[in-house]
């Protein structure tokens, strides 16, 4: 199948880019970028016409755009964009001449008529990808949100993605565990993007100018996950704005140009922007201070114990265009969470519990326009996620009163080297070629010390090679292709993986696209979180598929009809098969001496259906999705070679939600009110039922033979929880004061009070046994304010 | 008390893992889980909606075989039933079942607290104390060795087996065992030790290392339930030539008393270390209890006196039951074939340890 996919391919490329490069000497080339006029951001999906003509191109996330084979003559370039006025230019394009137009696009009040809902309606024409959405600032920030607005709460509102529970951030994507997803933010990765356990995202929205999500079939350009991409874009800074500080004018070579301060329940943070020679800045960072109201409130009231936990982070980006045709740019990002806990006393164990982790990155970027029709982009990044956990437990001897204590500390670090380079050559109107690699140094570092021995060190330091090559063919006017090879390298398995990939786009009528994608994924990194264990998802506990386990590989076939119902936006109805091959899970059977038998690998499969409905214009925008899906894990878990049901070892995985129906509106009453509404309503998530119990040994290092009572199970995930069902409600109300532009927000959190269940926490020790139900989110309702200068 | 059980898929208990060893993430879940129970967002739930889970299924024998080496004559072999959830049989009865409650203490109330508390204030506004019959809430009614004699079964047949050939019955004994409650990781327990009934060997049992043993269970019911094991060779001590040793004793001074090693039989999996404070000729007080992750114990911090300790190392079905927290009915745990339970064999070294 690879080889005749091979075959195939190189052939098929080389030929159709040669048979179509050849006209370029007789035409012209119009090349540039579409900025904000106000903040300087670059604007994506903006349309670039040639008026007269049907010539025209679209934006790209950076801005760029690039219309090739124009015939010489005088034209009127002009580019349009919903939420901004049009900007024309007037130019000749001379046979083999290349012009250059940079549009300032000034922001305007939006309005619902035909012909601004271009944004929307041109990624419905340009967009070859499958499964793929794009979530603006401005509808991140109307889903309503726990205290703060979160990119992945929006995110997990869609309807190929379940999250794992209310007090999860974690993406779980047509059945995927969450490592199999690939986080970027400006093109690095991101190893645990949480904080607090995974209730918030490590990002801060205000630094975000957009995210594009990618469910699955994304292109070879993306590698090393099986189920889907979130590519998180910073904002460049605010250029556009008069300096705060700095010349009026905008001569000074650094200014500020923008200033932000916001408070919530949750947390306080700052951001400042501004000019950079031939750039721009940004710096951001928030701290959550609820243990510093904890402080406070226990000195009031010393039986107050406080809250031990505080998380902060910061990212500071800058860009300099140091030549017209050159860019290069830097990205820092540090979070950090730390919680310390002592407990213990009174005839318990004083146990002392301080744990801190979190993600550090850095990256250089350079992009060079070689040619109108070239780009380049070299990545130098660095991210480093870590965590150390000290458990002490201080025990006195019941008989002689002498103490002693027991120490575990355990330490994981992943860092992760990677140089990324990706070439764009656009050699003619119908073929987009993109052609890049990377090298990835990855450093992994587990250790358990019990008592100062260590009791187990895992190191290892793979790297991953990979190349790829991908083209995008406008075949005709109603048919794109897309299709590429993505070679990878992974040293511990020393064999070179292929992942080809391929998609369509066919357009049968004006309005109404249909498009395919099949491809194969291959995944060197797992996390070791046993996802049918944790409740909650504190830290991922990353290490590279060991050399005894082959990488984890999967598939996907996606086939979908998309639907353009103008003004009401657009319909879209996918239906996705995802089979998977050596997935890996910890082997409950392992014998703690051998190294080699802490994993096994099982196959699954996904398989469902999504509807989504999107309007992206007006004053009433947001989606309705409903996802249909199923997910069979199939792993020989007690080793005898056989897979079987009876035995617990077909099961639905504890993620997997049959039906899942999202509602995300946010509507906006004139210029100042802004409403968000945000509803769920899913199956529940299986479980392993509790059938009887027997008298036994207490648990671990127990032996005392009649110390506990015993749970015995019915087969493995055979029941489910109630039905998930949430409502949640956003207010934010703008007005200026003293000179400052100010937003309050409001947010009620699960307003019907809905009763939703985490897990079932069984009392046998009452006879018969008693069970209660612990929950989810209760009713919450949070303000802040938020101070823009 | 209420414990934290959390039940969200069967793996939630598994064998120690050398990754986690039972430590890291259950641990971090089972404070976040103790976290979410105390801020209160808990509702309890009627037990009859989850009869669809439950209501099929039935009591099941429970067979739990410790073969001790090198006196087999030390083992038990327990023999229990297993219970439904809404199953109440004679719990909490309020009886005194096993006939240990004394009226001269334990008369206290139903309050369970009596003259010689602190915090007696008066009589038992119910009549209880005093009244010269055991009732609920006083000493001695309704403890677990009450409770844990309504689940026994006393009526099957043992045999068992080297090698096909018959070796050894058992009967049934009311205190096969004894154990302290709170006993466990790090942890001896205290009180009056809880005592339980099982089968114990009839007569002389001599059990070899590297033998293979089969233990047939033959219950009233019909069932018939088997297990198999082979004992590993007790753990060896390794003495240094630097070593002060007197017979079975070991002499070493405080505070820098240093380690000691010992080599286990290749077919055994981990360790337990049992301390107990010796005090002649026969008593002894336990100290510390705890599996040893690797072949030595350090003596770092022991006072001065003399101490008895025990190396045991495992046989895979009894390392299985120790280390194990996987459920009790999952395959790989339940050594015992047509049923629960386990038939496993564990190896102890004893010496004595003077500290001066």
């Amino acid at each position: 199948m690879k080889q005749i996919f091979l075959s195939a391919l190189l052939p098929m490329l080389i030929l159709t880019v040669v048979s179509t490069a050849r006209a370029d000497s007789r035409t012209g080339k119009i090349s540039g970028f579409v900025r904000d006029g106000k903040t300087g951001e670059p604007v994506k999906y903006a349309d670039v016409l040639v008026e007269g003509t049907v010539m025209g191109a679209l934006s790209g996330a950076n801005g760029y755009y690039l219309i090739l084979g124009v015939a010489p003559g005088v034209y009127t370039l002009r580019s349009s964009r919903v939420g901004y006025t049009d900007h024309v230019f007037e130019l000749t394009v001379r046979a083999g001449g290349v012009l250059r137009r940079d549009f300032s696009l000034e922001p305007a009040e939006i309005t619902l008529d035909g012909t601004v809902v271009t944004a929307e309606r041109t990624r419905f024409d340009e967009q070859v990808e499958v499964s793929s959405i794009i979530i603006d600032t401005e509808e991140i920030e109307s889903v309503p949100s726990f205290i703060e607005t979160d990119v992945f709460r929006s995110v997990q509102s869609l309807p190929s993605v379940s999250p794992a529970n209310d007090f999860s951030a974690a993406l779980i994507v047509r059945g995927g565990s969450p490592d199999e997803n690939l986080i970027l933010l400006d093109g690095i990765e991101v190893y645990n993007p949480y904080h607090l356990g995974g209730v918030f995202s490590a990002f801060d929205t205000d630094c975000i100018a957009d995210a594009e999500f990618l469910a699955g079939g994304f292109p070879v350009e993306y590698g090393g996950r099986l189920s889907s991409v979130l590519k998180l874009r910073s904002r460049e800074g605010n250029t556009g704005t008069p300096p705060l500080i700095g010349k009026k004018d905008g001569s000074s070579p650094v200014s500020l140009n923008a200033a932000t301060l916001r408070v919530s329940l949750l947390s306080a943070k700052t951001q400042a922007e501004g000019v950079f020679p031939g750039g721009a800045w940004m710096f951001s960072a928030r701290r959550t201070f609820f243990d510093k109201l904890a402080e406070a409130a226990a000195r009031a009231d010393t039986s107050f114990g406080g809250i031990p936990y505080y998380f902060w982070d910061a990212q500071f980006s800058v860009h300099s265009d140091v030549t017209q045709h050159d860019r290069v740019s830097a990205t820092i990002y540090k979070g950090r969470d730390d919680l310390e806990l002592e407990f213990g006393g009174d005839g318990f164990d004083d146990i002392d519990f301080n744990w801190d982790w979190g993600n550090s990155v850095m990256s250089a970027r350079w992009r060079r326009i070689a040619g109108p029709d070239f780009i380049s982009e070299t990545i130098l990044a660095r991210s480093e996620y870590d965590f150390d956990l000290d458990f002490a437990v201080t025990v006195t001897d019941t008989l002689t009163g002498i103490a002693g204590s027991s120490e575990v500390v355990i330490e994981n670090r992943v860092a992760d080297i990677t140089l990324t380079h990706r070439s764009d050559w656009y050699p003619s109107d119908a073929h987009a070629i993109g052609l890049g690699g990377s090298l990835k140094f990855l450093d992994f570092d587990f250790t358990e010390e019990v008592d100062g021995l260590t009791f187990l060190r895992r190191t290892s330091d793979p790297f991953i090679a990979s190349l790829f090559l991908q083209d995008t063919w406008d075949a005709s006017a109603r048919l794109s292709l897309q299709y590429g090879l993505r070679l990878s390298r992974y040293s511990d398995s020393g064999r070179i993986h292929l992942d080809p990939r391929c998609g369509f786009k066919w357009k049968p009528a004006e309005d109404t696209a249909v498009k395919g994608s099949a491809g194969l994924y291959s995944q060197f990194l797992f996390t070791a979180n046993d996802d049918e264990q944790e409740i909650l998802r504190i830290v991922d506990f990353w290490l590279p598929v060991p050399p005894y386990l082959q990488p984890q590989r999967a598939a996907h076939f996606i086939l979908g009809v998309e639907q353009w119902l103008g003004k009401l936006g657009s319909v879209s109805l996918e239906g996705y098969y995802k089979p998977y091959s050596n997935i890996l899970e910890l082997n409950p059977l392992n014998v703690p001496e051998d190294e080699n038998d802490d994993f096994i690998d099982g196959t699954a499969e996904s398989y469902g259906v999504e509807l989504l409905l999107r309007r992206t214009a007006g004053r009433l925008t947001g989606w309705f999705g409903y996802a249909w899906s199923e997910t069979i894990r199939r792993v020989d878990l007690n080793g005898d070679g056989r897979i079987r049901e009876s035995e617990g070892e077909v099961y639905n995985p504890v993620h997997d939600q049959r039906h899942r129906i999202n509602m995300v509106l946010g509507y906006d009453l004139g210029e100042r009110h802004h409403f968000g509404l945000a509803w769920s309503f899913s199956s529940g998530q299986p479980y392993t039922p509790v059938t009887g119990k027997a008298f036994g040994p207490g648990g671990f290092g127990n032996d005392a033979p009649y110390d506990g009572i015993q749970e015995i199970y019915g087969a493995r995930n055979s029941a489910r929880m109630p039905w998930y069902r949430r409502a949640d409600l956003s207010y934010a109300l703008d007005f200026k004061t003293g000179g400052a532009d100010c937003v309050f927000h409001a947010q009620v959190i699960n307003f019907t009070n809905a009763f939703n269940i985490l897990f079932y926490n069984w009392d046998h020790d009452s006879s018969p046994s008693r069970v209660e139900a612990v929950g989810m989110f209760p009713i919450m309702p949070s303000v802040g304010l938020e101070v823009r200068f | 008390m209420t414990d934290i059980r959390i039940n969200r898929g069967v793996s939630v208990n598994r064998r120690a893992h050398p990754l986690f060893a039972g430590r890291t993430p259950l641990a971090v879940s089972a404070v976040a889980a103790a976290m979410l129970l105390i801020s209160g967002c808990t509702r309890e739930l009627d037990l009859f909606d989850f009869e669809e889970d439950f209501l099929e299924y039935e009591p099941q024998i429970k067979v739990e075989a410790e073969f001790k080496l090198p006196e087999g004559t030390a083992s038990v072999v327990r023999v229990d039933r297993t219970m439904t959830l809404s199953d109440s049989l004679e719990f909490l009865n309020g009886l005194d079942d096993d006939g240990d409650w004394d009226p001269e203490k334990d008369d206290v109330g139903t309050d369970g607290i009596g003259p010689e508390d602190e915090e007696y204030e008066e009589p038992d506004e119910d009549g209880t104390e005093g009244n010269g019959v055991p009732d609920p809430g006083e000493p001695h009614v309704d403890e677990l060795d009450e409770l844990i004699r309504q689940v026994h079964v006393m009526d099957a047949d043992l045999t068992l087996y080297n090698g096909g050939a018959p070796l050894c019955s058992f009967t049934w004994s009311d205190s096969a065992g004894r154990y302290r409650e709170g006993t466990g990781f790090f942890r001896v327990g205290e009180g009056d030790p809880v005592v339980y009934g099982g089968y114990i060997p009839d007569g002389q049992l001599s059990l070899s290392p590297g033998e293979n043993y089969s233990l047939v269970v033959a219950a009233a019911s019909g069932d018939t339930l088997e297990g198999w094991f082979t004992p590993p060779a007790p753990p060896e001590l390794i003495f240094t030539p630097a070593d002060s040793v007197s017979g079975d004793t070991l002499f070493r001074p405080f505070p820098l008393a240093g380690t000691i090693e010992w080599v286990k039989d290749p077919s055994s999996l981990g360790a337990i270390i049992v301390l107990e404070s010796f005090v002649p000729p026969d008593s002894t007080a336990p100290l510390f209890n705890a599996p040893a992750f690797f072949d030595l114990m350090s003596f770092y911090g022991i006072l001065p006196g003399l101490y008895r300790v025990t190396v045991s190392s495992f046989e895979e079905n009894f390392f299985d039951y120790y280390y194990t927290t996987l459920p009790v009915n999952h395959p790989e745990r339940s050594s015992i074939s047509g049923g629960l339970g386990f038939a496993g064999a564990l190896a102890e070294t004893i010496f004595f340890l003077r500290i001066y």
